[in-house]
């Protein structure tokens, strides 16, 4: 276990080194852009603009300016948002981050774990119709948008059938359709996956000694093809997990969903440096403890790994 | 085994659980309505700020209108009426004015609502440590410009006294013919000092750390959430006229969105997207919301030399079928422009009529191809050019995205004119334009306030938002007799901006192109709504659903 451990801490300093990069990365990316963060920079002459920004430290040079951020960001002092004024932006964040958080955990649950199901039905049943049927709704699945879906989803479950709600975050119900729209990719992909694995899995030596020993089918694709069919699976779960990040900014948009994509794109286009420099942090450190975990859970399910390790 | 997979999924539905059990018990529980029921109002972003002093986005805008009073209030026409202010003297040369306040106004916490309020605010906005974004319309306010870029640290020396609790006296160092109009805009509006001072930092960042003065206090905004409620102010001096108990207002970004939620009854109010306008003109909410908002294009005769032509500048606007452009691409969105000044925007007081709508020459700012095409030529001949290639320079805001397309295959049906479109982020069109890079822009001015002063004095040659450069000596003088000789005389003055305006579209200064307007889905059980043309979008102070 020390082993682990020691493994542990050294991708926690690899995070940490990653994240200096990262926020000074961003912090010259976002200097690069053009225009002012005044949010009424197109009605204020030069002089004017010059005179406030200067109130918020934005003249001073570059490097300066970097350094004050590196020192505070890394205290997790993000500052003040120019855009939503006087609001420290760690607060903004904590406020939103909430939302986006439960909408991404449950379409990761939702899809992988009805991907696995469809994935498996379709493959105990391959190259029958309801393979075919299944594989041609997994393609659908990936190559559907998600807004498409989701607005598709929203007009007739929740407009002209008006069994879930249209928009809004009041409750278990209004995540619902949601949930579903931002799953739609991952349970596509799991179920593809799993088809895939389990087809491969089961023309392998040791399922057909099992069916030699007289196991039957229900102990043969339960206990032995699937199981070693969803050990690959957990590779796959970090990247999700990051596509559905990314991917809820535009379902927080349709479904009214107060979360932090629509801030984080706002912020953007607004140039708000410090709300962009405090989600990008926020946004990465999710996704390198996401990749920590799926890798340390991929050692626990699979001994080979450990070893290797 | 098993179980290490069994981990991550139950933890994951252990935050979930968590999320949605936090999720209900924030859902709050209606209470009383009264009369009139709830009006539930839409708008596309969340709410940023509510300090006057700080304001910027039209959302805040609406909100301080629904939570404050200022010396005055636009009514249904548009017309600033006394609110906080019961009456006022101007001196006869326009720069001492006398506001008498109304006695017995109280803020929602009980304390009067006193000149030194009024005093406070001014002087907090001014303050360059504030860095107020719309300091700038205070300008001609003694010392308000000295204060501003820090030549005048005394912030006294403002010209704002408040002589007793209920006598302010404003003194100016040129005439404002405008000042009564700005009145009505939240930087203007009386802030208490005391609880500015208490709060500190966090004044107007939360429901909690804002007073009213006006017809609402509001509630439970925590600084970021989508869906902020108001209620009716018990300790409005007005509160009779306020007949809504409750008001709530929801972010809603998508306008897809907006328009299931309108016709699921769960909102009252939407905006609509061109596409939308064309199925929905017939409907009964079917509302267009004017806004004193132009667009126009801005030739840059520092970087085209063949702009200072006047007949080319003429030939690009006469190549361009706006009623196509305002009809077909813009729809709902846009009125085809006949003038600079944007409609709705103010009364006309030597004939009564709109501004623009007045001063409209004509035959000069309309489509003719065969007359863009015979000036044009004419034009390339007296500068000796051959033909012109040039680039149009718009942002990816969704009016400027639309018509930068349909603009381009307009002008191109000039022979020997190319036409090259570069499309970028709004923020950055902003500084281009500023910086003078772009040989023609598509830019959007929306008025401060209700006066000509606040499109026609952009173009003067030493504005530095005349951006094309366009120069014209009659013009300056004619604006310069508007703001001096004629200041004091709104007749004479708004005569000056008449011809000002005119000789402009003979001249093509600026090549106008449409007025903005907001269609929108209005319940029509929803009456009263006032619309602010030149300020804040929605005042719901008299709104009532019945």
């Amino acid at each position: 276990m020390s082993g682990m451990f020691k493994y542990i801490l050294k991708r926690i300093g690899i995070i940490f080194l990653t994240l200096i990069i990262v926020i000074s990365a961003t912090f010259f990316l976002m200097k690069l852009m053009p225009g002012s963060p005044l949010a009424n920079a197109a009605r204020l002459s030069g002089e004017q603009r010059q005179l406030i920004e200067s109130q918020y430290g934005l003249n001073d040079p570059l490097m300066v300016q970097y350094w004050h951020y590196l020192v505070n960001a890394l205290q997790f002092n993000f500052g003040h948002s120019f855009q939503f004024q006087d609001q420290p932006v760690s607060r903004l964040i904590a406020q939103r981050i909430g939302p986006s958080i439960q909408l991404g955990l449950q379409a990761l649950v939702f899809g992988v774990i009805s991907g696995i199901g469809l994935g498996a039905a379709a493959a105990v049943r391959r190259n029958t119709k309801t393979d075919t049927t299944l594989s041609i709704l997994a393609v659908l699945g990936v190559s559907i948008p998600s807004f498409v879906f989701a607005a598709l989803a929203q007009y007739f479950v929740g407009l002209k059938l008006g069994w879930l709600p249209i928009a809004g975050w009041e409750g278990f119900k209004f995540t619902i359709l949601p949930t579903i729209a931002l799953g739609m990719a991952p349970l596509a992909t799991a179920a593809r996956f799993i088809r895939t694995e389990m087809v491969d899995v089961m023309g392998s030596d040791y399922i057909e000694l099992a069916r030699a020993k007289g196991l039957s089918q229900n102990e043969i694709v339960w206990k032995h093809t699937l199981r070693n069919s969803l050990i690959p699976l957990v590779t796959l779960i970090g990247p999700m997990a990051v596509n559905l990040m990314t991917g809820s900014v535009v379902i927080e948009k349709i479904f009214a969903i107060p979360g932090i994509g629509g801030q984080f794109v706002s912020s953007i286009l607004t140039n708000d440096y410090p709300v962009i420099m405090g989600t990008t942090i926020v946004y990465s450190m999710m996704l390198m403890v996401v990749l920590l975990v799926t890798d340390i859970l991929y050692g626990l399910i699979d001994p080979r790994i450990r070893l290797a390790n | 085994m098993k179980k290490s997979i069994g981990k991550p999924l139950a933890l994951a539905a252990g935050f979930m659980l968590a999320g949605t059990v936090l999720a209900q018990a924030t859902a709050s529980a209606d209470e009383e309505e009264g009369k009139y029921k709830p009006i539930t109002w839409a708008e596309n972003a969340p709410l940023s700020s509510m300090d006057p002093s700080k304001v910027t986005a039209a959302i805040d805008f609406d909100g301080l209108t629904a939570t404050n009073d200022g010396l005055f209030r636009a009514d249904k026409n548009n017309k600033p009426q006394p609110a906080l202010a019961e009456s006022y003297e101007v001196s006869d040369d326009g720069l001492h004015y006398t506001f008498k306040l109304r006695k017995g106004a109280e803020w929602s916490n009980g304390t009067p609502i006193t000149a030194n309020d009024f005093v406070y605010g001014w002087q907090r906005t001014n303050d360059p440590k504030t860095a107020s974004q719309y300091a700038y319309l205070f300008s001609g306010i003694k010392n308000a410009d000295a204060i501003q870029n820090g030549k005048e640290k005394d912030l006294s020396k403002l010209g704002v006294k408040a002589e007793d609790d209920h006598t302010l006296k404003v003194d100016l160092e040129k005439p404002l013919p405008q000042l009564i109009s700005m009145l009505p805009m939240a930087p203007f509006f009386p802030q208490n000092e005391a609880f500015v001072k208490e709060v500190g930092a966090k004044y107007g960042t939360q429901s909690k750390y804002i007073l009213s003065s006006g017809p609402y206090v509001q509630q439970d905004w925590n600084g970021s959430n989508d869906t902020v409620t108001y209620k009716k102010n018990e300790k409005y001096y007005d509160k009779d006229a306020v007949k809504t108990k409750k008001l709530t207002i929801k972010t809603i970004a998508d306008q897809n969105t907006g328009y299931n939620l309108y016709k699921s009854d769960t909102l009252d109010f939407t905006t609509l997207s061109p596409q939308q306008v064309t199925a929905s003109k017939n409907d009964k909410a079917f509302t267009t919301i004017p806004s004193a908002t132009a667009s126009y294009m801005q030739l840059n005769e520092k970087q085209v030399p063949e702009f200072k032509n006047t007949n080319i500048r003429r030939a690009i606007s006469y190549a361009i079928d706006r009623k196509i452009l305002a009809d077909k691409i813009l729809t709902g969105s846009a009125t085809p422009a006949t003038t600079f000044s944007a409609t709705k925007l103010v009364e006309n007081p030597n004939d009564g009529e709109d501004f623009s709508k007045s001063v409209t020459v004509d035959g000069a700012v309309t489509h003719d191809l065969d007359k863009a095409q015979e000036l044009f030529d004419k034009g390339l001949k007296e500068t000796g050019s051959k033909d012109l290639e040039i680039e149009l320079l718009a942002d990816d805001s969704d009016g400027a995205k639309r018509s930068a397309e349909f603009l381009q295959s307009q002008l191109q049906q000039i022979d020997g004119l190319k036409v090259k479109i570069k499309m970028v982020p709004f923020k950055q069109r902003i500084s281009l334009s500023a910086d003078k890079k772009f040989d023609m822009v598509i830019s959007l001015w929306g008025a401060d306030y209700a006066d000509p002063s606040t499109f026609l004095d952009l173009y003067k040659s030493d504005s530095p938002f005349n951006e094309g450069s366009w120069h014209n000596d009659e013009y300056d003088a004619l604006i310069d007799r508007a703001n001096g000789e004629h200041v004091n005389d709104p007749k004479k003055r708004f005569a000056d901006y008449k011809e000002a305006e005119q000789l402009m579209s003979k001249e093509m200064g600026v090549v106008p192109l449409y007025y903005r307007s907001q269609a929108a889905f209005v319940r029509p059980s929803v009456k009263g709504m006032v619309y602010q043309p030149a300020g804040a979008p929605y005042d719901f102070k008299w709104a009532y659903k019945e």
